[in-house]
């Protein structure tokens, strides 16, 4: 156990198939995915555990965002007549 | 009133232009054949039937060339089987939550952190950190306890990506109708 602790950040052991390098451009483009990251000056220093937490709040919030939004849709649902405003929604979503 | 997340790179991919029409014929499916029923349980049972429903289509929309997408569409049809009743996600019986969906209660547990001093948090392995983060991610990515380190972030990638999509577009059908 003791010996683990010289390692350095990003492990590289000799055995593993998986090469750091590739590890280090995935958590990048993560890192290019999360606003929390994004948006602060900071975005390169963020280290890969912080990118990798960053992403896991990321996901709940967005998973918490679908409910919220279900529910509103939920409530919503005898109004809406998708088939008549699909054109004007997907216009709305090509043309921001 | 829920913020607006912008999208990250595409702002109508071709997969989430999919995932739209399919998820406004699915709503249009729910609202014409279930009629629409005031009580507290019946909204809540329709909500949760309107989340799996915009899960499955975003899925649907991906396909099977992501593991994710995989995972989800294997999940959900599992418990379309044991119902087959269940066409639209209306629900008379239960469906099974799918497990990286987490609990149905909006408080997420926190797990306390085990380190209380700043000397302690040093004498942690870094590698410890990582395996304990790259855990968690797992629990959240559909299917990310079978994949390797490196097939599980390119997933989260772009199961990320479709995620902020899904969003995206469910603000603007909600906003549309609100």
């Amino acid at each position: 156990m003791s010996s683990r602790r010289s390692r350095q950040q990003s492990s590289s052991s000799g055995s593993s198939s998986i090469s750091d390098d590739q590890i280090i451009q995935l958590v990048s483009k993560l890192r290019q995915l999360v606003p929390e990251i994004r948006d602060t000056r900071r975005s390169n220093k963020a280290s890969a555990s912080k990118v990798l937490q960053e992403t896991c709040n990321y996901i709940r919030s967005l998973n918490r965002e679908v409910d919220d939004l279900s529910q509103r849709l939920s409530q919503l649902l005898a109004t809406i007549d998708a088939d008549s405003a699909e054109a004007a929604i997907i216009r709305s979503l090509i043309n921001p | 009133m829920t913020p607006i997340i912008p999208t990250a790179n595409n702002p109508a991919s071709a997969t989430k232009l999919r995932f739209a029409r399919r998820f406004l014929r699915s709503l249009s499916k729910m609202s014409k054949t279930r009629p629409s029923c005031p009580s507290s349980i019946c909204v809540k049972k329709r909500s949760e039937g309107l989340k799996m429903a915009a899960y499955w289509c975003m899925a649907r929309s991906v396909g099977s060339r992501r593991a994710w997408s995989r995972a989800i569409l294997m999940k959900l049809s599992r418990g379309r089987q044991q119902h087959p009743h269940h066409h639209n996600f209306s629900m008379k019986r239960k469906i099974r939550r799918p497990t990286w969906l987490g609990k149905t209660k909006k408080k997420q547990k926190k797990k306390r952190n085990i380190t209380c001093s700043s000397s302690s948090y040093d004498d942690e392995d870094e590698e410890e950190i990582m395996k304990r983060q790259t855990e968690k991610l797992r629990e959240v990515v559909p299917g990310g306890k079978l994949m390797d380190i490196c097939s599980l972030l390119e997933e989260t990638a772009h199961f990320v990506t479709c995620l902020a999509d899904q969003v995206h577009v469910m603000q603007t059908i909600a906003h549309r109708y609100s």
